[in-house]
Protein backbone atom coordinates (compact mmCIF):
# COMPACT_ATOMS: atom_id res chain seq x y z
CA UNK A 1 0.00 0.00 0.00
CA UNK A 2 1.11 2.99 -1.14
CA UNK A 3 1.60 5.81 1.82
CA UNK A 4 0.47 9.18 1.71
CA UNK A 5 0.24 12.23 3.82
CA UNK A 6 -2.74 13.25 3.57
CA UNK A 7 -3.49 15.08 6.70
CA UNK A 8 -5.88 18.66 6.39
CA UNK A 9 -3.90 20.69 8.21
CA UNK A 10 -0.67 20.38 10.39
CA UNK A 11 -3.05 21.15 13.45
CA UNK A 12 -5.45 18.27 12.40
CA UNK A 13 -1.74 16.09 11.94
CA UNK A 14 -0.96 16.87 15.52
CA UNK A 15 -3.86 15.88 16.91
CA UNK A 16 -4.76 12.94 15.37
CA UNK A 17 -1.01 11.89 16.85
CA UNK A 18 -1.73 13.15 19.62
CA UNK A 19 -5.30 11.19 20.22
CA UNK A 20 -3.54 7.94 19.15
CA UNK A 21 0.07 8.36 21.13
CA UNK A 22 -1.62 6.01 23.81
CA UNK A 23 -2.52 3.26 21.76
CA UNK A 24 1.05 3.78 19.65
CA UNK A 25 2.89 3.63 23.15
CA UNK A 26 1.26 0.08 23.76
CA UNK A 27 1.92 -1.66 20.53
CA UNK A 28 5.30 0.00 20.10
CA UNK A 29 7.30 0.34 23.50
CA UNK A 30 8.90 -2.43 22.59
CA UNK A 31 11.64 -0.98 20.35
CA UNK A 32 12.23 -4.26 18.61
CA UNK A 33 8.30 -4.62 17.87
CA UNK A 34 7.70 -3.30 14.43
CA UNK A 35 4.28 -4.67 14.47
CA UNK A 36 0.84 -6.41 15.91
CA UNK A 37 -1.70 -8.20 14.72
CA UNK A 38 -5.45 -6.92 14.35
CA UNK A 39 -6.71 -9.46 16.81
CA UNK A 40 -4.57 -8.25 19.50
CA UNK A 41 -4.73 -4.90 18.53
CA UNK A 42 -8.41 -4.80 19.47
CA UNK A 43 -7.93 -6.23 22.55
CA UNK A 44 -5.87 -3.58 23.57
CA UNK A 45 -7.48 -0.90 26.36
CA UNK A 46 -5.78 1.94 24.36
CA UNK A 47 -7.96 1.03 21.07
CA UNK A 48 -10.70 2.78 20.64
CA UNK A 49 -13.15 2.96 17.67
CA UNK A 50 -11.39 4.99 15.20
CA UNK A 51 -8.54 6.07 16.04
CA UNK A 52 -6.68 3.09 14.66
CA UNK A 53 -8.92 3.60 11.68
CA UNK A 54 -7.45 7.50 11.14
CA UNK A 55 -3.95 6.48 12.05
CA UNK A 56 -3.59 3.43 9.06
CA UNK A 57 -5.76 6.36 6.67
CA UNK A 58 -3.00 8.84 7.06
CA UNK A 59 -0.35 6.40 7.06
CA UNK A 60 1.18 6.07 10.14
CA UNK A 61 -0.03 2.38 10.90
CA UNK A 62 0.01 0.46 7.75
CA UNK A 63 -1.99 -2.84 7.37
CA UNK A 64 -0.95 -5.69 5.92
CA UNK A 65 -1.69 -9.54 6.25
CA UNK A 66 -3.50 -9.05 9.71
CA UNK A 67 -0.84 -7.23 10.63
CA UNK A 68 -0.78 -3.89 12.08
CA UNK A 69 2.96 -1.90 11.39
CA UNK A 70 4.47 1.46 11.51
CA UNK A 71 6.26 3.11 9.22
CA UNK A 72 9.91 3.78 9.46
CA UNK A 73 9.66 7.99 9.62
CA UNK A 74 7.11 7.74 12.04
CA UNK A 75 8.32 4.80 14.00
CA UNK A 76 11.58 7.20 14.60
CA UNK A 77 9.74 10.20 15.31
CA UNK A 78 7.52 8.63 18.32
CA UNK A 79 10.38 6.31 19.46
CA UNK A 80 12.48 9.92 20.16
CA UNK A 81 9.11 11.31 21.67
CA UNK A 82 8.77 7.86 23.63
CA UNK A 83 11.94 8.29 25.16
CA UNK A 84 11.34 11.37 26.20
CA UNK A 85 13.82 13.17 23.41
CA UNK A 86 12.49 16.80 23.24
CA UNK A 87 15.35 18.24 22.39
CA UNK A 88 15.43 20.66 19.23
CA UNK A 89 17.99 19.10 16.92
CA UNK A 90 18.30 21.21 14.10
CA UNK A 91 21.37 18.78 12.88
CA UNK A 92 18.47 15.79 12.01
CA UNK A 93 17.09 17.94 9.35
CA UNK A 94 20.47 18.95 7.49
CA UNK A 95 21.16 15.09 7.80
CA UNK A 96 17.52 14.23 5.84
CA UNK A 97 18.20 17.57 3.52
CA UNK A 98 21.70 15.41 2.01
CA UNK A 99 19.87 12.56 2.09
CA UNK A 100 17.47 13.78 -0.22
CA UNK A 101 19.64 15.43 -2.58
CA UNK A 102 21.89 12.22 -2.99
CA UNK A 103 19.12 9.99 -3.63
CA UNK A 104 17.78 12.25 -6.20
CA UNK A 105 21.15 12.90 -7.83
CA UNK A 106 21.66 8.51 -7.86
CA UNK A 107 17.63 8.95 -9.43
CA UNK A 108 19.01 10.84 -12.22
CA UNK A 109 22.05 9.45 -12.96
CA UNK A 110 20.80 5.53 -12.68
CA UNK A 111 20.25 3.58 -15.34
CA UNK A 112 18.69 0.40 -14.02
CA UNK A 113 14.59 0.85 -13.59
CA UNK A 114 14.34 -1.51 -10.36
CA UNK A 115 16.88 0.43 -8.52
CA UNK A 116 15.40 3.90 -9.45
CA UNK A 117 12.21 2.76 -7.98
CA UNK A 118 14.46 1.92 -4.88
CA UNK A 119 15.72 5.69 -5.27
CA UNK A 120 12.49 7.10 -5.55
CA UNK A 121 11.25 5.32 -2.74
CA UNK A 122 14.10 6.94 -0.65
CA UNK A 123 13.00 10.42 -2.03
CA UNK A 124 9.40 9.73 -0.72
CA UNK A 125 10.54 8.49 2.52
CA UNK A 126 12.85 11.65 3.10
CA UNK A 127 10.46 13.92 2.28
CA UNK A 128 8.17 12.36 4.71
CA UNK A 129 11.23 12.34 7.30
CA UNK A 130 11.54 16.38 6.40
CA UNK A 131 7.83 17.24 6.81
CA UNK A 132 7.95 15.29 10.22
CA UNK A 133 11.00 16.64 12.01
CA UNK A 134 9.97 20.29 10.59
CA UNK A 135 6.85 19.61 12.82
CA UNK A 136 8.79 17.61 15.24
CA UNK A 137 11.61 20.54 16.04
CA UNK A 138 8.90 23.05 15.70
CA UNK A 139 6.74 21.20 18.43
CA UNK A 140 9.48 20.52 20.66
CA UNK A 141 10.59 24.10 20.52
CA UNK A 142 6.84 25.54 21.25
CA UNK A 143 7.18 22.73 24.28
CA UNK A 144 9.93 24.21 25.62
CA UNK A 145 9.39 27.89 25.60
CA UNK A 146 5.74 26.93 27.21
CA UNK A 147 7.75 25.37 29.99
CA UNK A 148 9.57 27.99 30.31
CA UNK A 149 6.83 30.51 30.65
CA UNK A 150 4.88 27.81 33.27
CA UNK A 151 7.53 26.39 35.47
CA UNK A 152 10.59 28.73 35.70
CA UNK A 153 9.71 31.66 38.10
CA UNK A 154 12.87 33.29 38.42
CA UNK A 155 12.57 36.09 35.50
CA UNK A 156 16.33 36.61 34.20
CA UNK A 157 16.31 32.85 33.92
CA UNK A 158 13.21 33.05 31.93
CA UNK A 159 14.76 35.57 29.99
CA UNK A 160 18.28 33.77 29.15
CA UNK A 161 16.27 30.38 28.56
CA UNK A 162 14.00 32.35 26.19
CA UNK A 163 16.65 34.34 24.33
CA UNK A 164 18.37 30.71 23.78
CA UNK A 165 15.33 29.60 22.05
CA UNK A 166 14.48 32.25 20.02
CA UNK A 167 17.87 31.59 18.77
CA UNK A 168 17.12 28.04 18.19
CA UNK A 169 13.78 28.80 16.58
CA UNK A 170 16.12 31.20 13.95
CA UNK A 171 18.32 28.10 13.34
CA UNK A 172 14.88 26.03 12.69
CA UNK A 173 13.81 29.08 10.25
CA UNK A 174 17.48 28.27 8.27
CA UNK A 175 16.79 24.74 7.80
CA UNK A 176 12.96 24.52 6.95
CA UNK A 177 14.00 27.74 4.22
CA UNK A 178 16.71 25.52 3.32
CA UNK A 179 14.71 22.29 2.51
CA UNK A 180 12.37 25.01 0.64
CA UNK A 181 15.32 25.87 -1.65
CA UNK A 182 16.23 22.53 -2.01
CA UNK A 183 12.27 21.31 -3.32
CA UNK A 184 12.21 24.02 -5.56
CA UNK A 185 15.79 23.63 -6.58
CA UNK A 186 14.79 19.94 -7.73
CA UNK A 187 11.76 21.54 -9.75
CA UNK A 188 12.27 19.84 -12.97
CA UNK A 189 12.68 16.38 -11.00
CA UNK A 190 9.56 16.74 -9.07
CA UNK A 191 7.25 17.93 -11.79
CA UNK A 192 8.54 16.17 -14.69
CA UNK A 193 10.83 13.16 -13.50
CA UNK A 194 8.90 11.82 -10.79
CA UNK A 195 5.97 9.99 -10.64
CA UNK A 196 2.33 10.98 -9.68
CA UNK A 197 2.71 10.01 -5.73
CA UNK A 198 5.51 11.40 -5.43
CA UNK A 199 4.72 15.24 -7.27
CA UNK A 200 1.60 14.82 -5.09
CA UNK A 201 4.07 13.86 -1.71
CA UNK A 202 6.08 16.90 -2.41
CA UNK A 203 3.47 18.99 -2.84
CA UNK A 204 2.40 18.27 0.85
CA UNK A 205 5.47 18.29 2.58
CA UNK A 206 5.98 21.21 0.70
CA UNK A 207 2.74 23.01 2.17
CA UNK A 208 3.43 21.39 5.86
CA UNK A 209 7.51 23.28 5.85
CA UNK A 210 4.88 26.83 4.89
CA UNK A 211 2.88 25.82 7.91
CA UNK A 212 5.65 25.23 10.33
CA UNK A 213 7.71 28.42 9.06
CA UNK A 214 4.35 30.25 9.79
CA UNK A 215 4.24 28.47 13.31
CA UNK A 216 7.39 29.38 14.17
CA UNK A 217 6.64 33.35 13.05
CA UNK A 218 4.05 33.15 15.69
CA UNK A 219 5.65 31.21 18.44
CA UNK A 220 8.77 33.55 17.83
CA UNK A 221 6.62 36.99 17.68
CA UNK A 222 5.01 35.63 20.94
CA UNK A 223 8.84 35.22 22.62
CA UNK A 224 9.73 38.34 21.63
CA UNK A 225 6.61 39.74 23.11
CA UNK A 226 7.23 38.26 26.20
CA UNK A 227 10.79 39.22 26.33
CA UNK A 228 10.19 42.74 26.37
CA UNK A 229 7.82 42.49 29.11
CA UNK A 230 10.10 40.40 31.18
CA UNK A 231 12.45 42.54 30.95
CA UNK A 232 11.34 45.49 31.78
CA UNK A 233 9.96 43.72 34.83
CA UNK A 234 13.32 43.10 35.68
CA UNK A 235 13.79 46.80 35.17
CA UNK A 236 11.15 47.70 37.43
CA UNK A 237 12.17 45.49 39.79
CA UNK A 238 16.05 46.65 40.44
CA UNK A 239 13.89 50.23 40.75
CA UNK A 240 11.97 49.34 43.07
CA UNK A 241 15.17 47.58 45.79
CA UNK A 242 17.09 50.85 45.17
CA UNK A 243 13.89 52.74 46.45
CA UNK A 244 13.73 50.54 49.07
CA UNK A 245 16.90 50.73 50.02
CA UNK A 246 16.88 54.38 50.03
CA UNK A 247 13.50 54.43 52.28
CA UNK A 248 15.43 52.01 55.19
CA UNK A 249 18.25 54.46 54.46
CA UNK A 250 15.54 57.37 55.27
CA UNK A 251 17.11 59.59 52.22
CA UNK A 252 13.85 58.81 49.60
CA UNK A 253 12.84 62.29 49.55
CA UNK A 254 16.26 63.50 49.48
CA UNK A 255 17.37 61.01 47.05
CA UNK A 256 14.69 60.99 44.38
CA UNK A 257 12.19 63.51 42.76
CA UNK A 258 9.73 61.06 43.97
CA UNK A 259 7.99 63.74 45.77
CA UNK A 260 7.91 66.68 43.30
CA UNK A 261 6.19 63.84 41.20
CA UNK A 262 3.52 64.20 43.48
CA UNK A 263 3.34 67.70 43.66
CA UNK A 264 2.37 68.27 40.58
CA UNK A 265 -0.02 65.37 40.13
CA UNK A 266 -1.60 64.28 43.27
CA UNK A 267 -4.71 61.40 43.08
CA UNK A 268 -7.09 61.15 45.58
CA UNK A 269 -6.47 58.14 46.87
CA UNK A 270 -3.53 59.49 48.14
CA UNK A 271 -5.38 61.85 50.81
CA UNK A 272 -8.24 59.30 51.85
CA UNK A 273 -8.10 59.04 55.65
CA UNK A 274 -6.71 56.58 57.52
CA UNK A 275 -7.63 55.57 60.85
CA UNK A 276 -5.38 53.61 63.09
CA UNK A 277 -6.41 49.94 64.31
CA UNK A 278 -6.00 48.56 67.65
CA UNK A 279 -6.19 44.95 68.51
CA UNK A 280 -8.50 44.00 71.85
CA UNK A 281 -9.75 40.94 72.42
CA UNK A 282 -13.81 40.20 72.62
CA UNK A 283 -13.33 38.88 75.93
CA UNK A 284 -12.27 42.05 77.19
CA UNK A 285 -14.69 44.06 75.47
CA UNK A 286 -17.69 41.59 77.38
CA UNK A 287 -16.22 41.92 80.79
CA UNK A 288 -14.29 44.82 81.18
CA UNK A 289 -15.60 48.18 82.09
CA UNK A 290 -16.37 51.16 79.57
CA UNK A 291 -13.73 52.93 81.70
CA UNK A 292 -11.01 49.97 81.56
CA UNK A 293 -11.11 49.98 77.54
CA UNK A 294 -11.17 53.58 77.42
CA UNK A 295 -7.29 53.41 79.21
CA UNK A 296 -5.90 50.67 77.61
CA UNK A 297 -6.61 52.22 74.18
CA UNK A 298 -5.08 55.49 75.56
CA UNK A 299 -2.14 53.47 76.70
CA UNK A 300 -1.55 52.88 72.95
CA UNK A 301 -2.01 56.36 72.04
CA UNK A 302 -5.99 56.67 71.07
CA UNK A 303 -7.29 59.21 72.00
CA UNK A 304 -11.35 59.20 72.42
CA UNK A 305 -12.94 61.79 71.08
CA UNK A 306 -16.74 61.96 69.72
CA UNK A 307 -16.90 61.91 66.52
CA UNK A 308 -18.93 65.21 65.29
CA UNK A 309 -22.70 64.75 64.45
CA UNK A 310 -23.87 65.39 61.07
CA UNK A 311 -24.19 68.96 59.59
CA UNK A 312 -28.03 69.49 59.25
CA UNK A 313 -29.50 69.33 55.86
CA UNK A 314 -29.01 72.66 53.83
CA UNK A 315 -32.06 74.29 52.37
CA UNK A 316 -31.06 72.70 48.63
CA UNK A 317 -31.59 69.05 50.36
CA UNK A 318 -34.97 70.25 52.56
CA UNK A 319 -38.16 72.13 51.26
CA UNK A 320 -38.05 75.02 53.40
CA UNK A 321 -41.64 75.33 53.74
CA UNK A 322 -42.60 72.25 55.00
CA UNK A 323 -39.57 71.31 56.84
CA UNK A 324 -40.17 67.73 55.26
CA UNK A 325 -38.04 66.03 52.70
CA UNK A 326 -39.92 65.22 49.19
CA UNK A 327 -36.59 63.60 47.94
CA UNK A 328 -33.47 63.32 49.07
CA UNK A 329 -31.02 61.51 46.82
CA UNK A 330 -29.81 58.06 49.14
CA UNK A 331 -25.98 59.24 48.25
CA UNK A 332 -26.59 62.46 49.73
CA UNK A 333 -27.59 60.86 52.83
CA UNK A 334 -25.16 58.33 53.02
CA UNK A 335 -22.13 61.04 52.63
CA UNK A 336 -23.80 62.81 55.86
CA UNK A 337 -24.24 59.76 57.47
CA UNK A 338 -20.47 58.85 57.05
CA UNK A 339 -19.75 61.79 59.43
CA UNK A 340 -22.56 60.57 62.20
CA UNK A 341 -21.75 58.80 65.42
CA UNK A 342 -24.88 56.68 65.15
CA UNK A 343 -26.09 53.79 63.04
CA UNK A 344 -27.86 54.44 60.10
CA UNK A 345 -31.11 53.82 61.16
CA UNK A 346 -31.36 56.03 63.83
CA UNK A 347 -29.65 58.35 61.69
CA UNK A 348 -33.05 57.85 59.38
CA UNK A 349 -35.52 57.63 61.78
CA UNK A 350 -34.04 60.84 64.19
CA UNK A 351 -34.21 63.47 60.88
CA UNK A 352 -37.54 63.36 58.87
CA UNK A 353 -36.30 61.72 55.47
CA UNK A 354 -39.15 60.54 53.84
CA UNK A 355 -42.61 61.80 52.04
CA UNK A 356 -44.43 60.95 55.23
CA UNK A 357 -41.88 59.78 57.73
CA UNK A 358 -44.03 56.11 58.34
CA UNK A 359 -42.28 52.90 59.59
CA UNK A 360 -42.47 51.38 56.49
CA UNK A 361 -41.13 54.65 54.52
CA UNK A 362 -37.72 54.64 56.83
CA UNK A 363 -37.17 51.15 56.36
CA UNK A 364 -37.47 50.77 52.56
CA UNK A 365 -35.20 53.92 52.70
CA UNK A 366 -32.72 51.83 55.05
CA UNK A 367 -32.48 48.80 52.98
CA UNK A 368 -31.96 51.05 49.64
CA UNK A 369 -28.96 52.66 51.14
CA UNK A 370 -27.51 49.85 52.68
CA UNK A 371 -27.52 48.29 49.40
CA UNK A 372 -26.23 50.64 47.66
CA UNK A 373 -22.99 51.19 49.89
CA UNK A 374 -22.93 47.24 51.23
CA UNK A 375 -19.02 47.14 50.71
CA UNK A 376 -19.03 50.18 53.06
CA UNK A 377 -21.02 49.01 55.67
CA UNK A 378 -20.21 47.43 58.71
CA UNK A 379 -22.61 45.23 60.84
CA UNK A 380 -22.54 46.01 64.57
CA UNK A 381 -25.09 43.12 66.18
CA UNK A 382 -29.20 43.98 66.54
CA UNK A 383 -31.06 46.31 68.68
CA UNK A 384 -34.76 46.92 69.53
CA UNK A 385 -36.16 49.49 67.44
CA UNK A 386 -39.97 50.17 67.65
CA UNK A 387 -40.33 46.29 68.90
CA UNK A 388 -38.50 45.18 66.16
CA UNK A 389 -35.08 43.37 66.21
CA UNK A 390 -33.08 45.87 63.61
CA UNK A 391 -29.16 45.41 62.13
CA UNK A 392 -27.22 47.93 63.44
CA UNK A 393 -24.93 49.23 60.89
CA UNK A 394 -22.24 51.48 60.71
CA UNK A 395 -19.94 52.98 58.35
CA UNK A 396 -16.72 50.99 57.89
CA UNK A 397 -13.72 52.70 58.66
CA UNK B 1 -25.36 48.99 28.53
CA UNK B 2 -26.91 51.60 26.71
CA UNK B 3 -25.43 52.42 23.13
CA UNK B 4 -23.80 56.33 23.66
CA UNK B 5 -24.63 56.11 26.88
CA UNK B 6 -22.46 58.30 29.70
CA UNK B 7 -22.39 57.19 33.45
CA UNK B 8 -20.98 59.77 34.58
CA UNK B 9 -22.99 59.58 38.39
CA UNK B 10 -21.97 55.94 38.58
CA UNK B 11 -18.27 56.93 37.24
CA UNK B 12 -17.86 59.65 39.64
CA UNK B 13 -19.35 57.77 42.31
CA UNK B 14 -16.29 55.46 42.44
CA UNK B 15 -13.62 58.04 40.94
CA UNK B 16 -15.01 60.54 43.62
CA UNK B 17 -14.11 57.38 46.45
CA UNK B 18 -10.14 57.44 45.59
CA UNK B 19 -11.31 54.14 43.79
CA UNK B 20 -9.90 52.83 39.84
CA UNK B 21 -11.79 51.98 36.90
CA UNK B 22 -9.27 49.56 35.64
CA UNK B 23 -9.30 47.73 32.70
CA UNK B 24 -8.14 44.53 33.99
CA UNK B 25 -10.75 43.72 36.87
CA UNK B 26 -13.00 40.71 37.82
CA UNK B 27 -15.86 43.19 37.77
CA UNK B 28 -17.30 42.96 34.55
CA UNK B 29 -19.12 46.33 35.37
CA UNK B 30 -16.08 48.06 35.90
CA UNK B 31 -14.47 46.73 32.69
CA UNK B 32 -17.60 48.14 31.06
CA UNK B 33 -17.41 51.73 32.47
CA UNK B 34 -13.51 51.23 31.40
CA UNK B 35 -14.65 50.70 28.22
CA UNK B 36 -17.12 53.78 28.05
CA UNK B 37 -15.00 55.76 29.07
CA UNK B 38 -12.36 55.16 26.66
CA UNK B 39 -15.14 55.64 24.04
CA UNK B 40 -15.84 59.00 25.41
CA UNK B 41 -13.40 60.39 27.21
CA UNK B 42 -13.53 63.79 26.17
CA UNK B 43 -17.10 64.25 28.05
CA UNK B 44 -16.40 62.83 30.65
CA UNK B 45 -13.26 64.75 31.18
CA UNK B 46 -15.13 68.12 30.56
CA UNK B 47 -17.48 67.07 33.09
CA UNK B 48 -15.09 66.30 36.10
CA UNK B 49 -12.97 69.28 35.13
CA UNK B 50 -16.14 71.57 36.36
CA UNK B 51 -15.70 69.63 39.49
CA UNK B 52 -12.17 70.32 39.52
CA UNK B 53 -10.88 66.56 39.58
CA UNK B 54 -8.68 65.58 36.74
CA UNK B 55 -9.50 62.36 35.00
CA UNK B 56 -5.98 60.30 34.49
CA UNK B 57 -5.90 57.90 32.91
CA UNK B 58 -2.77 55.60 32.89
CA UNK B 59 -1.97 52.17 31.51
CA UNK B 60 -5.13 50.15 31.86
CA UNK B 61 -6.83 52.82 34.90
CA UNK B 62 -8.68 55.59 34.82
CA UNK B 63 -8.13 57.72 38.32
CA UNK B 64 -8.97 61.01 39.77
CA UNK B 65 -6.31 63.25 40.53
CA UNK B 66 -6.38 67.08 41.73
CA UNK B 67 -6.25 69.58 39.51
CA UNK B 68 -3.65 71.87 41.44
CA UNK B 69 -0.48 71.44 42.32
CA UNK B 70 -0.31 71.44 45.85
CA UNK B 71 2.56 71.06 48.54
CA UNK B 72 0.28 68.92 51.51
CA UNK B 73 2.39 65.23 50.64
CA UNK B 74 2.45 64.39 53.82
CA UNK B 75 -0.45 61.73 53.59
CA UNK B 76 0.88 60.93 50.51
CA UNK B 77 4.62 60.31 51.10
CA UNK B 78 3.15 58.19 53.88
CA UNK B 79 1.37 56.01 51.04
CA UNK B 80 4.29 56.23 49.12
CA UNK B 81 6.58 54.55 51.46
CA UNK B 82 4.05 52.17 52.38
CA UNK B 83 3.82 50.90 48.66
CA UNK B 84 7.59 50.60 48.28
CA UNK B 85 7.32 48.09 51.39
CA UNK B 86 4.45 46.30 49.61
CA UNK B 87 6.16 46.52 46.25
CA UNK B 88 9.17 45.02 47.45
CA UNK B 89 7.05 41.83 49.30
CA UNK B 90 5.51 40.92 46.44
CA UNK B 91 8.43 41.21 44.19
CA UNK B 92 10.48 39.02 46.53
CA UNK B 93 7.57 36.49 46.75
CA UNK B 94 6.75 36.13 43.08
CA UNK B 95 9.12 38.66 40.60
CA UNK B 96 6.91 38.62 37.67
CA UNK B 97 3.31 39.57 38.96
CA UNK B 98 1.27 42.17 37.81
CA UNK B 99 -2.06 43.05 36.57
CA UNK B 100 -4.62 39.90 35.32
CA UNK B 101 -2.47 37.88 37.65
CA UNK B 102 -4.58 35.90 40.35
CA UNK B 103 -3.60 34.09 44.05
CA UNK B 104 -5.08 33.33 47.36
CA UNK B 105 -4.13 33.93 50.59
CA UNK B 106 -2.25 30.32 50.89
CA UNK B 107 -0.09 31.01 47.94
CA UNK B 108 1.26 33.94 50.48
CA UNK B 109 1.48 31.58 53.45
CA UNK B 110 3.06 29.08 51.27
CA UNK B 111 5.69 31.51 50.95
CA UNK B 112 6.15 32.16 54.68
CA UNK B 113 6.24 28.21 54.66
CA UNK B 114 8.93 27.82 52.24
CA UNK B 115 11.30 30.37 54.35
CA UNK B 116 12.20 32.25 51.72
CA UNK B 117 14.55 34.98 53.60
CA UNK B 118 13.86 38.00 50.94
CA UNK B 119 10.15 37.83 51.20
CA UNK B 120 10.17 37.06 55.48
CA UNK B 121 12.76 40.63 55.68
CA UNK B 122 10.31 42.30 53.66
CA UNK B 123 7.12 41.13 55.04
CA UNK B 124 8.54 41.68 58.88
CA UNK B 125 9.78 45.34 57.36
CA UNK B 126 5.93 46.02 56.55
CA UNK B 127 4.20 45.51 59.84
CA UNK B 128 5.23 44.25 63.55
CA UNK B 129 2.39 41.53 64.17
CA UNK B 130 2.61 38.24 66.27
CA UNK B 131 2.67 36.13 63.02
CA UNK B 132 3.21 36.21 59.99
CA UNK B 133 -0.79 35.16 58.81
CA UNK B 134 -1.58 38.82 60.37
CA UNK B 135 0.67 40.69 58.20
CA UNK B 136 -0.68 38.96 55.37
CA UNK B 137 -3.96 39.66 56.07
CA UNK B 138 -3.00 43.47 56.87
CA UNK B 139 -1.34 43.21 53.03
CA UNK B 140 -4.34 42.17 51.67
CA UNK B 141 -7.00 44.61 53.38
CA UNK B 142 -4.57 47.22 52.03
CA UNK B 143 -4.20 46.20 48.47
CA UNK B 144 -8.48 45.20 48.73
CA UNK B 145 -8.88 48.89 50.37
CA UNK B 146 -6.79 50.77 47.66
CA UNK B 147 -8.37 48.55 44.64
CA UNK B 148 -4.99 47.25 43.34
CA UNK B 149 -6.24 43.82 43.93
CA UNK B 150 -10.04 42.75 43.91
CA UNK B 151 -11.24 39.57 45.72
CA UNK B 152 -13.71 37.19 43.72
CA UNK B 153 -14.74 33.48 44.32
CA UNK B 154 -14.48 30.72 41.91
CA UNK B 155 -15.04 27.27 42.60
CA UNK B 156 -15.93 28.41 46.45
CA UNK B 157 -12.44 29.61 46.61
CA UNK B 158 -11.67 33.13 47.86
CA UNK B 159 -9.07 34.46 45.06
CA UNK B 160 -7.27 38.23 44.72
CA UNK B 161 -7.11 39.73 41.30
CA UNK B 162 -4.14 42.17 40.89
CA UNK B 163 -5.83 45.17 38.41
CA UNK B 164 -4.63 47.48 36.26
CA UNK B 165 -4.30 50.20 39.19
CA UNK B 166 -1.01 48.35 39.61
CA UNK B 167 0.51 50.23 37.10
CA UNK B 168 0.14 53.34 38.49
CA UNK B 169 2.44 52.58 41.43
CA UNK B 170 4.76 50.67 39.07
CA UNK B 171 4.86 53.83 36.47
CA UNK B 172 5.59 56.30 39.35
CA UNK B 173 8.26 54.01 40.74
CA UNK B 174 9.75 53.19 37.11
CA UNK B 175 9.77 56.81 36.55
CA UNK B 176 11.27 58.33 39.67
CA UNK B 177 14.30 59.75 39.02
CA UNK B 178 17.41 58.39 41.54
CA UNK B 179 19.79 61.25 42.02
CA UNK B 180 23.33 59.45 41.90
CA UNK B 181 22.11 56.10 40.91
CA UNK B 182 24.48 53.36 39.82
CA UNK B 183 24.21 52.77 36.18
Amino acid sequence: MVQQLTWQSLAHQLRVLNEGSSLLSKIFSNSNQREISVEDLGLLSEYKDGIADLLIKHGVLVEDNGFVGIENPHLDYFLECQAGNHRISVGVIKDLVDQLDMAIRNYQTEKSEKKKRGYLRTVQKVLRQVSLQAVNQTTVLKYEIREVYKQEANLEKKVSLLEKYREQGYDIYKLIEESQRMIDSEAIFFDINCDESTKQLKSEVYKRLISCHQWLSDISEEALENLTKFRQKIIRNKKIRTLKKLLDMQVLEGETDIIERIKVRQPLWFDKPSYPKYRVSVQDIIKLPAEKITEMLKSKGVTAKRRPEAAAFTGEEINPEKKVVSFIDEDTIWNKFRSSSTDLLSFILSRQLTQNGTWEENIDLFCRIVDMHVDECRFNGYTRMNGFIMPVVRPNT
Amino acid sequence: MKTGAIYKKQVYQILSKGKFISQASSDHQIRTYYENIQQNEGAYRSYFAEEGLILDHGRGYYQFCYDTETDNVVSAILVIKKYITIFSILIAWQDSIGPGDTFQKKDLLDAVNIGDEDFLRELTSYAKRDNYRDIINDLIVTLRNDGIIEKFIENDTEKFYVTSAYNYLEDLYNNTKVYNEEP
